[in-house]
């Protein structure tokens, strides 16, 4: 009997239809090209030593290959950043509650020490899948620590000492994840570094730029004369 | 004919109004014009719409950021560069063979640690699952309360470990903390 077709004998005609493992090898074929012409497929894997050698191992690689064009699209959908309202996919939501754009900040003495244990945090937010939205540094807060004789204030030494800051904002904290992300952070803390972490302000942001004077005679000009006009 | 004096006829012809007393030179009072409020405000409107463009102009501007003290190289290093740079003799190949295979087995060693560090976060994880999965099928509130952000944690602080023990009755000295850091405004 031929793989394509197989004769059905009917009380009348003898009708040539096109057989289950046909309709099988079609569909694997369709699914083979979608998932090889997807840009989500890695380049360097050759599928071809994959390829099923029976009918009922055409079935089992179509369940597992529609499987895998589900979570490619799932992530197609995440890698482009919107999640689709409704539907099917709003099984995607998490139901766990999720924490705001936190900022971890670390102060430190020791600029090379903080700038390592800056990387691992990241490191570790990264192998936890939290969104490391940003790090950046500041300028260091220059401190001069003056030491007095003992019951007098008579200066006896001076030090001039920098406090060095280095930042990590994280979105999308969920706070299951957030117990164990603050444990393992503060576990491997280095000495003499403090920890901060608090939620993202905009003058945590205004921090970083250097204020613009000109700016600033414009806005008190524009208020003297009575604030800005109002939009119709 | 009498004769008369230019000064006597100065005297009596009659004298022009601005010269004799303030009011008497005035103008008859005009109206006030009515356009008057809406022309100033007018005036003042393009001026308000004209500060409003120039800010707005400032501020798509990309804002400088702060330069940081610990990344900028002093301008001294790099013109003395020529100077400070060594010229050494080049390393031998089992130096150089030596040297390439210490940073395999350090490479080797580093990644095997990252690699015990994620096993032990995967195992936290995973045991925090399994655990919430159960508390799942026991009662769904308590899951729920357990899920929920904890408030109390956010404003998180802490500080790293000290190399040398507490002192007991340790009196610190007296001192002071000067914060003297360049002001920027």
């Amino acid at each position: 009997m031929s793989w394509h077709c197989q004769y059905v004998k009917t009380t009348s005609l003898n009708v040539k239809l096109p057989t289950l493992q046909w309709f099988m090898k079609i569909t694997f074929w369709l699914l083979w090209r979608t998932i090889i012409s997807s840009p989500h497929f890695p380049a360097n894997i050759t599928w071809i030593n994959l390829l099923p050698q029976s009918e009922e191992s055409y079935i089992l690689v179509c369940q597992t290959l529609t499987d895998r064009i589900e979570l490619m699209r799932k992530k197609m959908i995440f890698f482009n950043g919107y999640r689709v309202i409704g539907g099917k996919l709003d099984k995607l939501k998490p139901d766990i509650p999720v924490y705001n754009t936190l900022n971890i900040q670390i102060k430190g003495y020791d600029f090379p020490v903080l700038e390592n244990y800056q990387k691992f945090v990241h490191g570790i937010a990264e192998a936890m899948e939290i969104e490391v939205e940003d790090s950046w540094a500041v300028p260091p807060q220059h401190l001069q620590i003056q030491k007095f004789k003992p019951r007098s204030s008579i200066v006896d030494s001076e030090y001039k000492l920098l406090v060095y800051e280095r930042n990590v904002q994280i979105t999308d904290l969920p706070s299951t994840v957030a117990s164990v992300f603050f444990e393992v952070i503060q576990a491997v803390l280095p000495e003499g570094v403090s920890l901060s972490i608090h939620e993202h302000l905009k003058e945590h942001d205004d921090v970083r730029f250097v204020p613009d004077q000109q700016l600033k005679e414009l806005k008190t000009e524009l208020d003297s004369l009575g604030g800005p006009l109002k939009k119709k | 004919m009498p004769a008369f004096c230019p000064t006597e006829m100065r005297t009596l012809r009659p004298t022009s109004p601005h010269l004799s007393t303030p009011s008497a030179g005035a103008e008859p009072l005009k109206k006030k014009k009515r356009l008057d409020p809406a022309i100033l405000k007018h005036r003042e409107d393009r001026k308000r719409k004209r500060l409003e463009k120039q800010i707005r102009r400032l501020e798509r501007n990309a804002k400088q950021l702060k330069p940081i003290d610990e990344l900028e190289v002093p301008l001294k290093l790099i013109d003395q560069k020529e100077q400070r740079t060594r010229v050494l003799t080049p390393l031998s190949e089992t130096v150089l063979e030596e040297r390439v295979l210490l940073q395999k087995e350090w490479c080797q060693y580093k990644h095997s640690q990252r690699m015990q560090d994620l096993q032990i976060i995967d195992r936290l994880l995973f045991s925090q699952q399994k655990a919430l999965n159960e508390l799942k099928k026991e009662s769904e509130d308590l899951y729920q309360a357990a899920i929920q952000i904890d408030p109390k944690l956010i404003p998180f602080k802490a500080k790293g470990p000290v190399r040398t023990p507490l002192i007991n009755q340790y009196e610190s000295p007296d001192g002071e903390y000067v914060d003297v850091s360049r002001k920027w405004e």
